[in-house]
């Protein structure tokens, strides 16, 4: 019957334009959604555009640090670093330069062995002992990523 | 969808603006650099870190830490806070730029000699303090921008203004938009001004800046000074409210000035054994002394004695603006022969080629605008009011005031208004030059009375155009009134040459009177000076300069003397005269000749046309009106051996002409005629002028008519058309109807003659 046909289009019609307004709507979410992922991405791109401050000493030992909340204090002969992590103390004399870096790059790649005691820990902070050097502890150690502190300051290095 | 798209992206450059900052801090200075510029940061022997060519000791360093502020590069920021001062230094001038602060003081010595980074460094200045001062030393061109601040410099640390830049190069000082900032200095420092730039300084900004220079000055730059949008206000100024050198260019705002000291704005030479550069193209090395003034508003007011609202020892050259000034300071005497007047501007000269300019001056004898050399008014309005009162003591000084007054004056352009009111004061005066006048409109008003100049011994009036030397108008409209004792509407030395323009002068003043030998007369024009030898009988007189017409339209009067009066000869040849008078309409002390033009004079009380040498009629068309007898119409100096000569001309003489006369034209006399009758004078059959009969309460007779042919007069006609002159007493071109034929009869002279030689 005519009328009924033209009735069923007209619900067919309904129908697709329905499915229409949904995917557009579900398309908008994802552009939503998406749109703040990227900005929070880039937020915290910015944010965190030179998220480390690389401290090299003059061994060539280099330290990063967060600069979350960092502060330094210059007192007597060490420099204090406090960020959201902690403090860390360093000895201005053995201080070379720092830099601001984007990636951790303070992942000990020390060039400049010096001869003396080094107490290593892994990075989940278990002690592994003090060796008579760092280049010791390198020939020692298997390989991974440890801190090390010494007369000079705590650092990480990497054994290869 | 798209609002959508615009939104991510809005979001997108948002977040893009943050950036990490490395904050040093030493003391109340902080400064900072930006991660991304920052670099290798070295520590030196345990005691030092150099951060971007800034190197600290480290045992000054109070703090670091490191933010997201964001740095603007080349900007040192001093925000004043009360008791205090906190100043932030971008990271990469941080090497050239050396703080000390204490307290709210503080002095930045800067020490780069090129841009830094493409820019010059910008100090801004933000806050407020009851006790704290900017100084700054370099040798760099640099900003110093105001952006919202009060400060008051109490107790001097580093020097007694407000900010003082000791810098010899261009400084901008840059008045934020919408913000107020307010200056004062200490009054017990040594500085020249409470806002003083060593240099060059170029004010500009859209923000208003209040000075109150409670030393000195309340702007001193030791070279020039520019000024553009800002507006600056002078509350109080010890000394000059602006001082500069070099030039000072107000390109537009606005300038007030209240409750200075001295000069609102004064602008020296800098070199002044060099002398003047003049102005150079584009103000190029300019060491003029010259002050312009292109756009914007000037209100100033001064009330010290001698002080000047614009004074430059070069010249004031004023394009556009309004300009308010008042001129209320008191004469200075403290040496009588070189006395110092206040004035509203005062220049080596003046020229003004736009902008309206309102002056009032109420100091004594003082001056509207006086200029060592010229004055010219080529476009503009000035309206003077001088109500500065006359200063004179015995023989050792004797000043009355001047609306306008220079060594030579050039009016070309433009509208100028200007009233007198103190005794024997001029509305315009040229001191030993001429004054040029060849268009515009100009407007003068004197009502000073007449008064005795101990130190020339002579006694003198008001005059509305007065020149040492000649009087020149070649265009333009003079109105020119006078109202006092021994006033005058213009008077020269010189010659007073007409040859266009419009010239109305009036005098309504009657005699000004010292003793029996001393006095003033007042008189609507007056040229040229007769200096009298030996004395009685064999006095002799010798004439300079006169008065010459050849164009124009004049027209004089004066209540009780001379209207026009050459105190030597008397020529014209072209041009429209009109002088009404009770005494001689037209005098001339020595010979007056009329070989052209249109003239009348019509005399209530003595000659119509009088010549105290020869009179001669060469041309031209003559109406001659005088009192009963013994004065004529036209009368020369018989009594001397002169003699009137008529060679030519139109000729209506109404109480005849001189006796002894030499009529080489003929002349005829009507016994009659009838006062405020219109008179047609006819060549053959060429109407030549049609006349209207004053009605003067005395009139002399005969009418004596006279043409180079044919002469016949008709009255009673009617009158249409044509181009009226002499103030309506006679036309010109026009159509005449009935009236009578009037009866001639031969005329060889008459017996009159006045018996006085002038």
């Amino acid at each position: 019957m005519p009328s009924s046909s033209f009735s069923s289009r007209r619900f067919l019609q309904t129908r697709r334009r329905k499915k229409q307004r949904k995917q557009y709507d579900e398309m908008k979410k994802c552009l939503i959604f998406f749109a703040i992922a990227v900005c929070a991405l880039s937020v915290r791109a910015d944010e965190f555009a030179y998220p480390y401050l690389v401290l090299e000493a003059s061994d060539g030992t280099l330290t990063s640090v967060s600069v979350a909340s960092l502060t330094l204090k210059f007192e007597e002969s060490s420099l204090v670093l406090t960020n959201d992590a902690g403090s860390r103390n360093f000895a201005l004399s053995g201080l070379k330069k720092m830099y601001f870096a984007t990636k951790p790059t303070a992942i000990s790649t020390s060039k400049n062995n010096v001869n003396e005691n080094v107490e290593v820990w892994t990075m989940t902070g278990l002690s592994l002992g003090v060796f008579d050097s760092i280049s010791e502890a390198q020939q020692t150690l298997s390989r991974g990523v440890y801190v090390v502190k010494n007369e000079r300051g705590t650092f990480k290095i990497a054994v290869k | 969808m798209r609002k959508t798209l615009g939104l991510i992206i809005a979001l997108m450059l948002t977040a893009n603006v943050w950036a990490q900052t490395m904050n040093v801090e030493t003391g109340s200075v902080v400064y900072q650099f930006p991660a991304a510029k920052a670099g290798v940061m070295t520590y030196t022997d345990g005691t030092s870190l150099t951060i971007m060519g800034k190197t600290f000791t480290l045992s000054e360093v109070t703090n670091v830490w490191v933010d997201n502020a964001q740095v603007i590069d080349n900007t040192v920021s001093v925000v004043y806070e009360g008791t205090s001062a906190r100043i932030l230094v971008a990271g990469n001038v941080a090497q050239y730029v050396t703080p000390a602060v204490k307290g709210a003081h503080v002095g930045i010595g800067q020490t780069n000699t090129s841009d830094v980074d493409g820019e010059e460094i910008i100090y801004s200045l933000s806050g407020n303090t009851s006790d704290g001062e900017f100084y700054l030393s370099g040798s760099y061109k640099c900003t110093v921008e105001l952006c919202g601040l009060t400060l008051t410099n109490a107790s001097p640390v580093f020097s007694g203004a407000a900010i003082h830049v000791q810098n010899g190069k261009r400084i901008d000082i840059s008045i934020r938009k919408d913000t107020e900032n307010t200056l004062a200095d200490c009054p017990n420092g040594t500085q020249k001004g409470c806002l003083y730039v060593k240099g060059h300084a170029e004010l500009k900004g859209q923000g208003t800046l209040n000075i109150k220079g409670n030393l000195k000055h309340g702007i001193k730059t030791g070279e020039y000074l520019t000024m553009r949008k800002c507006g600056v206000n002078i509350l109080s100024a010890e000394g000059d409210g602006i001082s500069c050198s070099q030039y000072f260019l107000m390109e537009s705002g606005s300038l007030t000035f209240g409750n200075v000291g001295d000069d609102a704005i004064q602008c020296d030479i800098d070199n002044a054994t060099a002398g003047s550069t003049g102005q150079t193209t584009n103000h190029e090395d300019e060491d003029s002394g010259n002050i312009y003034i292109k756009e914007g508003t000037v209100d100033a007011t001064v009330t010290n004695t001698a002080a000047k609202c614009l004074k430059a020892e070069g010249n004031v050259i004023i394009d556009g603006g309004t300009l308010t000034l008042k001129a209320n300071g008191d004469i200075d005497l403290t040496d009588t022969s070189d006395p110092a007047f206040t004035a509203g501007i005062r220049a080596d000269s003046y020229e003004q080629n736009g902008g309206n300019i309102d002056i009032v001056v109420n100091g004594a004898a003082g001056r509207g605008v006086t200029a060592a050399n010229s004055l010219m008014i080529n476009g503009g309005s000035l309206n003077v009011i001088n109500n500065g009162a006359t200063k004179s003591s015995g023989s050792s000084y004797f000043c009355s005031a001047r609306g306008l007054r220079a060594s030579t004056i050039f009016l070309k352009s433009g509208t100028v208004t200007v009233s007198t009111s103190g005794a024997a004061s001029k509305g315009i005066k040229a001191d030993d030059g001429n004054v040029t006048v060849t268009g515009g409109n100009i407007t003068i008003t004197t009502t000073g009375a007449g008064a005795y100049d101990g130190e020339d011994k002579d006694a003198k009036g008001c005059a509305g155009l007065d020149a040492d030397g000649d009087i020149n108008i070649e265009g333009g409209s003079l109105t020119l009134k006078s109202s006092g004792t021994g006033g005058k509407g213009m008077k020269c030395d010189g010659t007073l040459t007409i040859i266009d323009g419009t010239v109305n002068a009036s005098s309504t003043g009657s005699n000004y009177k010292y003793s029996n030998s001393l006095s003033a007369s007042a008189k609507a024009i007056k040229a040229g000076v007769a200096t009298q030898k030996g004395s009685g009988r064999n006095a002799t007189y010798e004439y300079s300069g006169g008065i010459v017409i050849t164009g124009g339209n004049i027209i004089a009067s004066a209540s009780n003397h001379e209207a026009i009066e050459s105190k030597s000869t008397l020529d014209i040849s072209g041009g429209y005269v009109y002088a009404n008078s009770s005494d001689d309409a037209i005098n001339s002390s020595s010979d007056f000749t009329i070989s052209g033009g249109f003239v009348m004079g019509n005399s209530s009380g003595n000659d119509g046309l009088d010549a105290n040498g020869n009179f001669y009629i060469k041309g031209g068309t003559v109406f001659s009106v005088a009192s009963s007898s013994p004065e004529v119409g036209i009368d020369a100096n018989t009594e001397q051996g002169y003699k009137l000569y008529v060679t030519g001309g139109n000729i209506v003489a109404i109480g005849g002409l001189e006796r002894g006369s030499s009529l080489s034209q003929a002349c005829y006399q009507a016994s009659s005629y009838t006062k405020g009758a219109w008179y047609a004078l006819y060549e053959g059959n060429t109407l030549v002028l049609a006349f209207k009969v004053p009605s003067n309460n005395r009139m002399g007779t005969p009418m004596v008519v006279s043409t180079a042919g044919n002469t016949t007069l008709k009255s009673g006609v009617g009158v249409s058309g044509g181009t009226k002159i002499w103030e309506e007493n006679g036309c010109l071109d026009c159509s005449v109807n009935s009236g009578s034929s009037v009866s001639l009869s031969s005329y060889i002279g008459g017996g009159g003659g006045g018996w006085r030689p002038w």
